[in-house]
């Protein structure tokens, strides 16, 4: 997650998408989201929001800061993905793929709703949701490439995402 | 569900809670911590400079060049040719761009010197990040704590006025964070940064009987994607318009924050011009196009705190009054200009 910080500055936006980029840390927060058990994922969802919102969020003084709001909408679409991860550590990976890309869009709104709400003005411009939709889809088409660099991990590091038929008897 | 997760899903919302309940002057240093965590990298891209090639080569003469190469080496020495002619349309593409950057560090390099009379003292930065999500939001300067710069350091920029040769300054934001070599600028286009800012020419009439600036408060106005923002001047009177605030208006930073303690942003500032005044519930509204563009931001100077002489404080600890005479920078920074000009033709 650090790396992905990390190049994510470096990732550059698509103007014929409106400046939509590829959301790095949210991608590989969703896919270690996958794997990990619920209380590994709400650390992961704490580290990740509190660096989220170090590096982006402007802090005005004498205003209230909403430092930390980030941590919250992490841990939200990180529950949201614990509840395919049964299905993905048997391998089938298809529908997570498409909770990453609406895990994704959940973040994006939820952001600008927060935002919005708190500057109190809800306006919704043209190229907003090509943004969204735009971002989302870049998310979803690496998703496979994380969810492959995390097997691959989870093997080298004796600790392997299990596969096949083998049933879970955790619970929630 | 599991004690475990209970547990630590208890854990989290204490966690959480914890955050939401910082004060801004820690959340100030974790933010200062991350950027020097990325600052490095943030360095290590920015120093990446182009190679410019040198032209080697020994000079070829055509009366006697049949002379010196058969037909083989003719053909390889083409080739070579070709490639140092491709090299040569590349510099001369580089040497554009500079001479352009060279004619904006010198009228640079006067508003400056400029500063340093008005016993202001300026610390020149570049821009070396700039996100596309938070393009109107943010910008990340490699100046830090280490060159002086502090919480709140004003930003701002040389600008040319009326498209002459007469340089002001004009704001780019002000510091949000610090960290020992880089600092995180909050842009005048966003709407968190708010200054408390006038209408030149445009005077009301005041309690006393006697005349006043027209003033107000200047924000950005919340937009997104690539529309070019405009900037938010309220809390005008409902009749300012007929007090000169009208289209093509210059506007400048008053001093004054919209409390009665000292503004952080100096007097005098170039923010931009009126572009449509209106009326609202309770106030006037007026647009405001930047002075600046905020999209070519590459060099920004950031004002630094020091010693200065009595009566010439650039932090003043009492607000400004509402009548006192107001330093615009005139003619002295053109005449030099001018001449700096010629010189790089």
């Amino acid at each position: 997650m650090g790396v992905g910080a990390l190049l994510s500055d470096f990732v550059p936006s698509l103007s014929i998408a409106f400046g939509a980029r590829l959301l790095l840390l949210p991608a590989i927060f969703f896919a270690c989201a996958l794997t990990v058990r619920f209380p590994l994922m709400l650390a992961f969802a704490f580290v990740a929001g509190l660096g989220w919102d170090a590096r982006h969020m402007v802090v005005e003084e004498g205003s209230g800061t909403g430092f930390g709001y980030s941590v919250f909408l992490f841990a939200l679409t990180g529950s949201l993905l614990q509840g395919v991860r049964p299905l993905f550590r048997r391998g089938r990976w298809e529908l997570p793929l498409f909770i990453v890309g609406a895990a994704t869009t959940i973040l994006l709104v939820a952001e600008w709703f927060l935002i919005s709400f708190a500057r109190g003005n809800f306006s919704w411009p043209g190229d907003f949701w090509y943004q969204v939709w735009t971002s989302t889809l870049l998310c979803m088409l690496i998703s496979p490439v994380l969810f492959y660099l995390i097997f691959k991990l989870g093997k080298l590091s004796g600790a392997p995402v299990h596969l096949g038929r083998e049933i879970e008897r955790e619970g929630f | 569900m599991k004690k475990s997760n209970l547990i630590s899903l208890g854990v989290f919302v204490l966690a959480l809670v914890w955050l939401f309940t910082l004060e801004n002057k820690t959340v100030n240093n974790v933010q200062s911590k991350f950027l020097g965590v990325f600052g490095f990298a943030h360095e290590a891209v920015s120093s990446v400079t182009f190679d410019n090639d040198i032209i080697n080569g020994e000079p070829v003469d055509a009366a006697n060049i049949a002379l010196k190469y058969n037909k083989d080496e003719l053909a390889q020495r083409y080739s070579e040719l070709l490639k140092e002619l491709f090299q040569l349309h590349l510099w001369r593409g580089q040497f554009d761009i500079l001479r352009e950057e060279n004619i904006e560090l010198k009228r640079s390099l006067n508003f400056v010197d400029y500063k340093k009379q008005q016993n202001q003292r300026l610390i020149a930065a570049r821009v070396i990040n700039r996100q596309s999500r938070s393009w109107w939001r943010t910008i990340v300067i490699d100046k830090g704590l280490d060159d002086g710069v502090v919480l709140n350091s004003p930003v701002m920029t040389p600008v040319a006025v009326d498209r002459t040769d007469r340089v002001e300054g004009a704001l780019v934001g002000k510091v949000t964070v610090v960290s020992r070599s880089q600092s995180t600028v909050v842009l005048a286009t966003d709407v968190e940064c708010k200054v408390g800012a006038y209408v030149h020419g445009a005077l009301e009439e005041s309690q006393d009987g006697g005349l006043q600036r027209v003033q107000g408060i200047l924000s950005g106005a919340p937009s997104a994607g690539t529309d070019v923002p405009n900037l938010i001047l309220r809390n005008l009177p409902k009749e300012a318009d007929r007090y000169g605030v009208k289209d093509g208006a210059k506007v400048y930073s008053s001093g004054i924050s919209s409390s009665t303690s000292r503004g952080i942003f100096p007097p005098g500032l170039m923010l931009g011009y009126v572009k449509v005044f209106e009326v609202k519930e309770i106030d006037g509204v007026a647009s405001v196009v930047p002075a600046i563009d905020f999209n070519e931001l590459s060099h920004v100077f950031v004002l630094l705190p020091g010693l200065l002489p009595a009566g010439n404080d650039a932090f003043p600890d009492v607000a400004l009054p509402v009548d006192a005479p107001v330093a615009v920078p005139s003619d002295p920074v053109a005449p030099r200009a001018r001449a700096l000009d010629d010189d790089v033709d």
